[in-house]
């Protein structure tokens, strides 16, 4: 009987069949009529919620988001060298707070004590502050080099090598070209400290391979 | 559910997603605009409500602008997309309470009021309160029942677009949409009667004939 309720018509012979069936048959045709009803319902409930629409303020919320959202990708490319730049700036501060503890650390776990008089570093002209990512390198015999707020502290006749671990955009601070995708790798470096614990100068480990 | 299909003259769902996800903003809010009423109306009878169903239209809507959005034109309709998004966030909602949706829905929704009690149900859904209470019967029925009358009676998805959706096979989706008009008659008349039907009543009619 269910396919009594379908709406695709039968062929003559086939509804003359289902008329005189449902005449005879009480059950069938009560439930062929709910079935009509229920389907009549449900397109009038569904005619009527075709114009139910999600809140106006909706629209805008969204439009907001998608916005924010193109923006996003468009200054995606855009980011890359600024967070690069961000990062070799937090990996200064690091390197800078690293050396501040240096010589707090435990004997055994230091490096081997070096000397280097002043005149070795004294070979390498600091780079500006403000400039010193955007120049060459010009590092030492040694391979240290300066770095570029050590043009401003006071000689030290005797220094200590520390040696850390620093992401590789810390390269850039000393004017390595450094890859954007390579930039957050950690690299060793060995960092020349002053009598004062200030940091004088960097070599880095792998710094012919920055790139 | 079509994609409006190029002989309606209109963009496709699919050519509106690729230029929406290029910048395009125009085409963001022609595809919203499109979409967003069947999303809203899916996610709002699955739910009973206005609330859940506004925050799942945004949600929806989210994902697809989001960069990682992982929707695949291969793999199917966009819309099959968005309900598949709204499906999976009215389920996570109804696991997080625990509880299938109440019969009052919240808010503004004033349609889904009151049942009011006429001679027969059946032979006039066509009048108002019979309306009403073919809704609150929809919005009551078990969720794997309610999500094929939603889909297929009330926002015209084809079968196989449901099954799609529904992750199930067509037959799946037949089988329950048949066992979903048996249980809203048996809804309807029941509340008409006030008495609970034998459960024949809930299976169609087998004649003697």
């Amino acid at each position: 009987m269910p396919e009594l309720a379908a709406a695709s018509p039968a062929p003559d012979a086939a509804a003359d069949l289902q008329r005189r069936h449902l005449d005879g048959c009480p059950a069938c045709a009560e439930w062929l009529k709910r079935h009509g009803a229920l389907a009549g319902g449900l397109g009038t409930v569904a005619a009527e919620w075709r114009w139910v629409n999600a809140p106006p303020r909706l629209e805008p919320r969204l439009l907001a988001a998608y916005r924010a959202q193109s923006g996003l990708r468009e200054m995606h490319s855009g980011w890359l060298p600024a967070l690069v730049w961000a990062s070799a700036v937090a990996a200064t501060v690091l390197l800078a707070l690293l050396l501040v503890h240096a010589e707090r650390v435990p004997e055994r776990a230091r490096p081997p004590r070096i000397h280097a008089s002043r005149t070795q570093l004294a070979g390498v002209q600091p780079a500006p502050a403000e400039t010193a990512a955007e120049t060459d390198v010009a590092a030492g015999e040694n391979g240290f080099i300066p770095l570029p707020n050590a043009a401003n502290l006071p000689p030290s006749e005797e220094l200590d090598v520390v040696r850390i671990e620093v992401p590789r955009s810390a390269m850039m601070a000393v004017g390595y070209p450094v890859s954007p995708d390579r930039a957050s790798e950690m690299v060793q470096a060995e960092v020349a400290v002053g009598f004062d614990g200030l940091a004088r100068a960097v070599r880095f480990s792998e710094a012919e391979s920055s790139n | 559910m079509s994609s409006l299909a190029p002989q309606t003259g209109l963009p496709t769902d699919e050519s509106l997603f690729e230029r929406l996800r290029a910048g395009d903003e125009a085409a963001f809010l022609a595809l919203y605009r499109r979409r967003q009423g069947g999303i809203y109306r899916f996610a709002l009878h699955m739910s009973g409500s206005a609330v859940l169903a506004e925050d799942i239209t945004q949600e929806v809507f989210l994902a697809l602008i989001r960069a990682d959005s992982g929707y695949d034109p291969r793999r199917g309709a966009l819309s099959g997309y968005l309900f598949g998004i709204a499906r999976k966030l009215v389920l996570r909602h109804i696991e997080r309470t625990r509880a299938d949706v109440a019969l009052a829905p919240d808010s503004d929704d004033s349609a889904l009021s009151e049942i009011s009690v006429t001679d027969d149900p059946m032979v006039d859904l066509t009048r108002r309160e019979s309306i009403d209470a073919l809704r609150h019967a929809i919005v009551a029925l078990p969720r794997r029942y309610r999500e094929v009358v939603v889909l297929c009676d009330l926002d015209e998805v084809d079968y196989a677009a449901a099954a799609r959706i529904l992750e199930c096979p067509v037959g799946t989706v037949r089988s329950r949409l048949h066992r979903a008009r048996a249980l809203l008659l048996h809804k309807l008349l029941h509340n008409e009667r006030g008495s609970r039907l034998a459960v024949g009543a809930l299976k169609p009619a087998r004649c003697a004939i």
